[in-house]
């Protein structure tokens, strides 16, 4: 960059055109790599151009600031402007190892991840505060050795050695499977070439510079950093509220949070389909629900009237089928009261599900090719709502079982016992097992929270087998897993679940 | 070196300046962590739950202020007893 025979202030003017220009460069090279996609250049070329301009930057920076000067090559000279030397520091806060990881850490434990967010940013406090003002003013170059000078004696630069080497290697082998892992994904190479690959700029460049090449390839990935956390945010804000400072519109991103998750249900309400108005990109509808009529307001209106089958334009009626309901009846085999026809899905009513239709299907074909299948217990079709949290149930309810003069035993185990609900942050919910208090029998299964729709397939197993709720609970279901709440269910059916 | 009875007041100063930095420094990074769950449930900060909001945010402002305010303080008592090394903006 500048020979010792400059003067600082020449230095750090040189330093400001160097990184005017770079900067400019980048922004440049960022544009025509946008113009030369437009024009059809393949993802993987871009991939390569970004990897070939990165490594040969890096390979630059190390052969211009290539030094022996031991000064030099451990802390850049001392003479590293303290803005220039927040930006490699702020460059080392963003790396590879922190944003990745941040983003696995808070994904794999939600937001419990952010006490290591913490810790790794908490941590540059402690450097600023006990280490980097004493290393500086004592003139040494490294940890081990300030530790040596400071206490005196090998012993405690050997710990010293040990300690550094144990913190590195963590970090480094993260960034090294992070400058692998782009690699790879940029240019489709495999990873372990890609770890090869990325690895070689930086060398190359850590060899022959040292601190001083490594700060000013910090500086310059500061830059490239910076601009790359930026675009998104802001496009991103301008998208959602036409601001492109996301912190001016925060109030305004926050209510629209708050007011997505305050759902209202109103039941038995009736639309009122005169006063649907649309003003100002607001949906406007007036609601009667018993006495009173409210105003709603929204951005898009959905409609879901329900389903039912089309039975009509088949001449159905020449056929001497007959209709109940609008729905076509048939016998327990499907058939239609005519010799030849078959009626399966929506059309004949039951359950309006896609999972009923295809078993309604399979029955017929095998009753087609005479292989007498057992008419289908509908008490045994599981139903699921898509959705959040997810709702599933198989059988009858407990109000249904009792309204039929059933008497039945419940058990009922909340999500809050169970581990991988807490794991995953959603503990609103629960299992519920309705079983026939004289016979054992599984009468029924309410399922609520996460993969509800998952779990509720093996209790139709279970109904299915003719399995009791001790045969349930006595199962065993892997550890952590939601599914661990459905044997506890049944469990409680007989008060001996374990978790509650 | 001989130390003077100065440079042991501004070792003094040095040690209560980072001691009162620390203390912070600790009180929004294991204080507020240790009492997360009480936090969460009873304070909101902008309408996040108050522990999460210093988690995510605040205590990472507070960190970037600590430095920032140690960095003017011991210039200035650097300044100030004359051990200042110089800038080299």
């Amino acid at each position: 960059m500048s020979t010792p025979a400059f003067s600082q202030s020449t230095f750090n003017r040189n330093l400001k055109k160097y990184y005017t220009f770079y900067t400019g460069g980048f922004i440049v090279f960022l544009l025509a790599l946008a113009v030369a996609e437009q024009m059809g250049l393949s993802r993987a070329w871009i991939g390569y151009w970004f990897l070939f301009a990165t490594i040969a930057l890096y390979a630059g920076i190390g052969w211009m600031t290539r030094t022996t000067d031991v000064a030099e090559y451990y802390v850049a000279g001392r003479r590293v402007p303290s803005f220039f030397n927040g930006m490699a520091t702020g460059a080392d806060w963003m790396s590879a190892a922190s944003f990745i990881g941040m983003a696995g850490t808070l994904f794999l434990s939600g937001y419990d991840g952010l006490a290591w967010v913490m810790g790794w940013t908490g941590g540059f406090c402690l450097v600023a505060l006990f280490l980097a003002p004493y290393l500086r003013k004592f003139g040494q170059f490294t940890i081990p050795d300030f530790l040596a000078e400071r206490y005196g004696g090998n012993i405690v630069r050997f710990m010293g050695v040990i300690c550094a080497i144990t913190c590195s290697f963590v970090y480094v082998v993260a960034q090294i499977y992070g400058v692998g892992l782009i690699v790879s994904r940029m240019t489709g190479l495999e990873f372990g070439v890609g770890v090869f690959v990325g690895l070689a700029g930086i060398l190359v460049c850590a060899m022959l510079g040292g601190m001083r090449a490594v700060t000013w390839t910090q500086v310059a990935q500061y830059i490239v950093l910076v601009i790359a956390y930026l675009v998104p945010v802001i496009w991103l804000s301008v998208k959602q509220t036409h601001v492109p400072v996301p912190q001016w519109a925060v109030g305004q991103q926050l209510a629209k949070i708050l007011t997505k998750r305050g759902v209202k249900v109103l039941t038995g309400a009736q639309v009122q389909p005169d006063t649907i108005k649309l003003a100002n990109g607001k949906m406007m509808v007036a609601v009667k629900s018993g006495e009173q009529t409210q105003t709603i307001e929204g951005e898009r209106m959905l409609l879901a009237v329900g389903r039912e089958g089309i039975t009509d334009g088949f001449g159905l009626e020449k056929l001497d089928i007959q209709l109940e309901k609008g729905f076509i009846k048939t016998d327990e085999h499907y058939r239609a009261g005519h010799p030849n026809v078959y009626a399966a899905g929506d059309v004949i009513g039951n359950f309006l599900l896609a999972h009923v239709a295809y078993y309604e299907g399979e029955h017929i074909m095998e009753h087609i090719a005479g292989k007498n299948p057992k008419p289908l217990d509908y008490n045994r079709v599981p139903r699921a709502t898509y959705s959040y949290p997810q709702v599933a149930s198989l059988g009858l309810s407990e109000k249904q079982a009792r309204d039929q003069g059933l008497k039945v035993k419940v058990g009922k185990f909340p999500l809050a016992g169970n581990a991988k609900s807490v794991i995953l942050g959603e503990t609103e919910g629960f299992v519920k097992i309705i079983s026939d208090e004289d016979s054992d029998e599984l009468v029924g299964v309410f399922i609520l929270g996460p993969n509800a729709t998952e779990l509720i397939a093996e209790t139709a197993l279970a109904k299915l087998l003719e399995s009791t709720p001790f045969e349930i609970g006595a199962s065993i279901a892997p550890h952590p897993t939601v599914s661990e709440s459905v044997k506890e269910a049944a469990l409680a059916v007989d008060g001996v679940a374990i978790h509650i | 070196m001989q130390l003077t009875e100065k440079h042991h007041e501004y070792w003094r100063k040095n040690l209560v300046i980072t001691a009162i930095l620390f203390a912070i420094w600790f009180v929004f990074t294991f204080v507020e962590i240790w009492f997360a769950r009480e936090l969460n449930s009873s304070m909101t900060f902008l309408g996040f739950p108050l522990a999460f909001y210093f988690s995510a945010q605040g205590s990472l402002a507070i960190y970037v202020a600590l430095i920032g305010i140690y960095a003017v303080l011991m210039k200035k008592l650097d300044k100030e007893y004359g051990v200042d090394e110089g800038d080299l903006e």
